[in-house]
């Protein structure tokens, strides 16, 4: 289970779920820096886009190891597609393609006396985010088990690595129960390819004091400050035992497993390269 | 902190931040100011310009600071090689994240480029760009194996590829300071 390559021939699917409601527009601090929560997973979802397309590069290309969904939810019951055209999904070459957006990120940084600085650097941006409305959530997270259900029933990707469902958000679903919510990501969870079960990781972005950055928690670390956690938390996957070996070796040895499949204030291109996802070449041990 | 080939991009984009030795290198950047990137089997590797040299943002080619920086240690001043800071390992490069302490470093490990795709001629025979492996034929630790044509560069008047070259082998030092003084030397103003 899940340790299927990642080829040509048996590529493998993300799907991404961007909030962008009103309560995006709050601020936090990411990476050190205050911003809007929208503009924290504009940077967050472009870093992860920039990472798998980095990852399957290669000397003729970028080749086809995934196809790539960006829905973006917000406004009233307003899912749609943040990719180029609107299309439902792209080939990461496809999307490689595409004209990016060259923004200038600001670094924080320390000059070599201590002071404090800021530095420019270029950042493509595929994704453009906004923050307006309510938050469906929940109609959102059926899109994805729609895309995900009938990318499994392609028999193209039978034993393909299983799709994995990035849902980037503050976690104040407006559409739904929490119940809805937790049966929805149960139904999520429950698509499989014959190599495992889809993978749904909540990536929580939150303006609470808390600085912290949470990533695979297990039982006794999901606790964190902030009325949404418990419930995004019972929502995301239980990372299967092959990934135990790498969570630990990123959060310390006295990390314990079971790890859950959530963030809090983390990066996804962290997450993704923590688990070695994306391609079978990069090993960082 | 787990490298990702965004933090190595920032990390090339902001080397004195990031780098003690490269401080003053600067990555060949493509259309858009990025780094331009290649895949190895293990990470990335990005040319850099450091000192008027190209070079290989890997292992191999940071490895070859160490010697370079002893070797230019008097023209580059005290200060600069007070700077030098590179923790070379044999098997990686480490890269440190603007913010952190130097000690709070992540190793990247050594990697190798992936198969060039081999074309066939019309006999069959497999083969790769020929023109450096003409120039390269007969210099002895000198290989042009994994260098793509679109990384070598034309000097001089007689027009002399030279580019991310591996080199292996006793007499390689010798080679490579002749091969940086060539790349460095100004051409002769023309008589008339």
């Amino acid at each position: 289970m899940y340790t299927q390559s990642i080829t040509r021939n048996h590529r493998t699917a993300f799907v991404l779920l961007i909030d962008a409601s009103g309560s995006m527009a709050e601020e936090t601090v990411y990476g050190g820096r205050r911003m809007t929560k929208a503009e924290a997973v504009t940077g967050i979802t472009n870093a992860l886009l920039f990472e798998l397309i980095e990852r399957a590069r290669r000397d003729d290309g970028v080749r086809d190891y995934y196809d790539i969904a960006v829905l973006g939810y917000s406004g009233d019951d307003e899912v749609c597609s943040l990719l180029p055209d609107r299309r439902e999904s792209l080939t990461i070459s496809e999307l490689a393609a595409c004209k990016a957006t060259v923004r200038t990120e600001v670094l924080p940084c320390r000059l070599p006396n201590g002071e404090p600085s800021l530095r420019e650097i270029p950042s493509p941006q595929w994704i453009v985010t906004k923050a307006a409305g309510q938050t469906p959530m929940c109609e959102a997270l059926r899109r994805a088990r729609d895309f995900a259900a009938s990318w499994c029933a392609d028999p193209a990707h039978a034993e393909s690595f299983s799709p994995v469902v990035f849902n980037i958000t503050d976690g104040e679903a407006t559409d739904c129960e929490d119940d809805e919510l937790l049966a929805v990501s149960e139904q999520i969870k429950s698509i499989r390819t014959a190599d495992g079960h889809v993978l749904l990781i909540n990536i929580h972005i939150s303006n609470c004091d808390d600085h912290r950055t949470i990533f695979f928690p297990s039982a006794d670390e999901a606790r964190y400050p902030n009325r949404y956690a418990s419930l995004l938390y019972e929502c995301s996957s239980e990372m299967p035992h092959v990934f135990d070996e790498a969570i630990r070796e990123a959060k310390g040895p006295g990390a314990l497993p079971p790890f859950r499949g959530i963030s809090f204030n983390a990066s996804a291109a962290e997450l993704v390269a923590m688990l070695n996802i994306g391609s079978i070449s990069i090993k960082t041990e | 902190m787990t490298p990702t080939i965004r933090i190595f991009t920032q990390a090339l984009l902001t080397p004195d931040l990031s780098f003690a030795t490269l401080g003053d290198a600067r990555a060949v950047p493509d259309e858009n100011g990025l780094p331009r990137l290649h895949r190895t089997t293990r990470f990335a590797e990005a040319e850099i310009e450091w000192h008027g040299r190209l070079m290989h943002g890997a292992a191999r080619g940071m490895r070859r600071v160490h010697s370079d920086t002893a070797h230019l240690g008097p023209s580059l001043g005290r200060q600069s090689v007070r700077r030098v800071d590179l923790r070379g390992r044999r098997d990686g490069i480490r890269i440190r994240r603007p913010r952190q302490p130097a000690g709070h470093s992540v190793a990247i490990p050594l990697g190798r480029r992936f198969p060039r795709r081999t074309r066939r001629s019309a006999n069959g025979r497999r083969h790769g760009p020929d023109r450096p492996r003409r120039a390269f034929r007969g210099t002895g630790p000198l290989r042009n194996r994994g260098i793509r044509p679109r990384d070598q560069h034309r000097i001089g008047s007689a027009e002399r590829i030279v580019g991310p070259i591996r080199l292996h082998g006793p007499s390689a030092d010798r080679i490579r300071n002749e091969l940086c003084s060539v790349r460095t030397r100004r051409r002769p103003p023309r008589t008339r």
